[in-house]
């Protein structure tokens, strides 16, 4: 194991990839482990997607998530939103398998990565603007201006407003990075504390019981985190999808 | 006594189909969609690490537009700084747009979007 | 482990490779890559059929319950059904039986009226016989007395007396 917590972050390429405009098809290993996730939900919804009337355990289990995330967006965007469900389940079940999958002490940790979260963020906010401004032309952008103020108050409160709908990627991003991150970083540290103590010798050894009992309520705490960031990450798609569909609300 | 036992008949078979309409009536409603009754728990310091991060967030952003402004205007460091005021601005108003909607159990977030507590340890 | 606290910190340091812009372009790119074929594959290929399944077993389970509430509704109205045809029976019979019981009432009483108007007619008849029969009999209890008195005056003075005398003691 690495001795330096933040290595197990560093990204390494595994075969180069030529670079097309902004893109660089450079192969790393945060490619291959988004691919494994990709992979993973595949297999696992395929997997559970038997189409039985009376359904087994794995298909139950399929269902139960697709039920899950639909009653999720229903409740949280309205009932109009249904053509978004592949998206939000999508964002979802990466974000879950990633956080899972990275749970793995040899696996790479792709949302631990700003950039990748960042991204995910802005994949939701451009599909709300995008969708936002094609569903109700310019009047969508009359959520950055509150109904009921006076028009004196438009130029304090559009640049706020304005402001707030930009956060929303950024505290989503960093969520999700943040919370990966440091559940991370804390494995590793008590790892390489057990490791130094057990290495010591005997007594120290010995010592050792207190860091592992540790590591293990942060596992299973991490594995909390790992669905529970997926959960929110999700949810919060479903919020600011709102402003697709409720632009008078605002 | 004869007749007695014609009576019974019919009461026999009319609980029986009570009885069907019970189950039926809860099969129905079982089909139906659950009401859903969510309640809105979420720990102070999942709260409060949700609050700041929207407030630090918020001046973020305000600040990064001002300069950005201010790289193409050239007008630094005015627009950095009227930026700064309104990211301030804009982040206490989320805070309270949270806090009001954490207080008034909005039906729009039905778990609150909390944070376990011991992960505030974690970082800052 | 205050050191770690402050990640960003250390970023400044250059220790969080989270912050080498450099991988930032093939990250972005095979996140597209990635998350467009799974939502692709997702969308077009697994939800839908889940989503069919899902509707499918609704539809069932919402068709089960119609046809479960329409034999019920069949069976509560076969039941009025019944229980219209055996009050109606019931009603009958009961009529049956009551205009039964009143034909009956009345041939016995009509039996019972012929059989009194004979009894009487029969009383009459009797009565009218026994008359006769003593009527005669008391005839008859003359002769015999005149008969017995000849005798018994014969046997006292060996001479039957004659009609007139016999006339005379009997006093008819």
């Amino acid at each position: 194991m690495a001795s330096n917590p933040m290595d197990q972050f560093k990204v390494e390429p595994i075969f180069q990839g030529p670079k097309i405009g902004p893109f660089d098809l450079t192969f790393t290993n945060a490619s291959l482990w988004m691919v494994i996730t990709a992979a993973a939900v595949i297999l696992f919804m395929g997997m559970t997607m038997r189409g039985k009337l009376i359904p087994g355990r794995l298909q139950s289990m399929g269902e139960l998530s697709y039920e899950f995330i639909a009653d999720m967006l229903k409740e949280t965007t309205g009932p109009e939103a249904v053509k978004w469900f592949p998206y939000v389940f999508t964002i979802f079940f990466f974000i879950l398998f990633a956080n899972l999958i990275g749970m793995n002490p040899y696996a790479f940790t792709t949302t631990s990565h700003i950039a990748v979260t960042a991204a995910l963020a802005v994949f939701t906010i451009l599909a709300v603007i995008v969708a936002g401004i094609w569903k109700n032309g310019l009047k969508w952008f009359k959520i950055f201006a509150p109904a009921g103020l006076p028009i004196i108050m438009y130029p304090i409160i559009i640049p706020i407003e304005i402001i707030s709908f930009l956060s929303r990627p950024v505290t989503l991003a960093v969520r999700l990075f943040a919370n990966m991150t440091a559940g991370h970083v804390m494995l590793k540290l008590f790892a390489i504390f057990i490791a130094y103590l057990v290495g010591k010798g005997a007594v120290t050894g010995v010592a050792a019981i207190v860091p592992i009992l540790g590591t293990v309520g942060i596992v299973a705490l991490e594995f909390l985190v790992a669905a529970l960031q997926a959960f929110v990450f999700a949810i919060l798609t479903c919020v600011y999808l709102n402003d697709v569909y409720h632009v008078d609300h605002h | 006594m004869s007749e007695e036992k014609r009576t019974s008949q019919p009461t026999q078979s009319s609980s029986d189909l009570d009885d069907l309409e019970r189950r039926l009536e809860v099969a129905r409603n079982r089909h139906k969609e659950p009401d859903k009754d969510e309640d809105n728990g979420g720990s102070l310091l999942g709260m409060a690490w949700r609050l700041s991060t929207e407030l630090v967030v918020a001046v973020l952003v305000g600040a990064g537009l001002g300069y950005g402004l201010d790289y193409l205007l050239g007008t630094r460091p005015w627009f950095l700084l009227v930026g700064l005021g309104f990211g301030f601005a804009a982040g206490v108003m989320s805070v309270f747009r949270v806090a009001g909607k954490m207080d008034a159990e909005n039906a729009h977030i039905p778990i609150g979007e909390d944070m376990p507590v011991t992960d505030d340890d974690e970082m800052d | 482990m205050a050191e770690e606290k402050l990640p960003a910190g250390e970023a400044a340091a250059g220790g969080m490779p989270q912050f080498d812009f450099s991988t930032f372009a093939s990250q972005i790119t095979w996140l597209i890559i990635t998350f467009g074929i799974l939502y692709f594959i997702l969308a077009t290929m697994i939800l839908p059929k889940i989503g069919n399944t899902i509707s499918n077993r609704h539809n069932r389970i919402a068709d089960d319950l119609d046809t479960a509430s329409r034999m019920q509704r069949e069976a509560e109205e076969a039941e009025v059904a019944y229980e219209r045809v055996l009050a109606d029976a019931k009603a009958k019979a009961h009529n049956v039986a009551e205009s039964t019981r009143a034909s009956i009432n009345e041939e016995i009483e009509r039996e019972i009226t012929a059989a009194d108007a004979e009894a009487a007619a029969q009383a009459l008849k009797s009565e009218a016989k026994i008359a006769d029969v003593r009527r005669e009999a008391l005839s008859n209890i003359d002769a015999i007395a005149r008969d017995a008195a000849s005798d018994i005056v014969k046997k006292f003075i060996g001479k039957a007396p004659t009609a007139a005398q016999l006339k005379k003691i009997l006093g008819g």
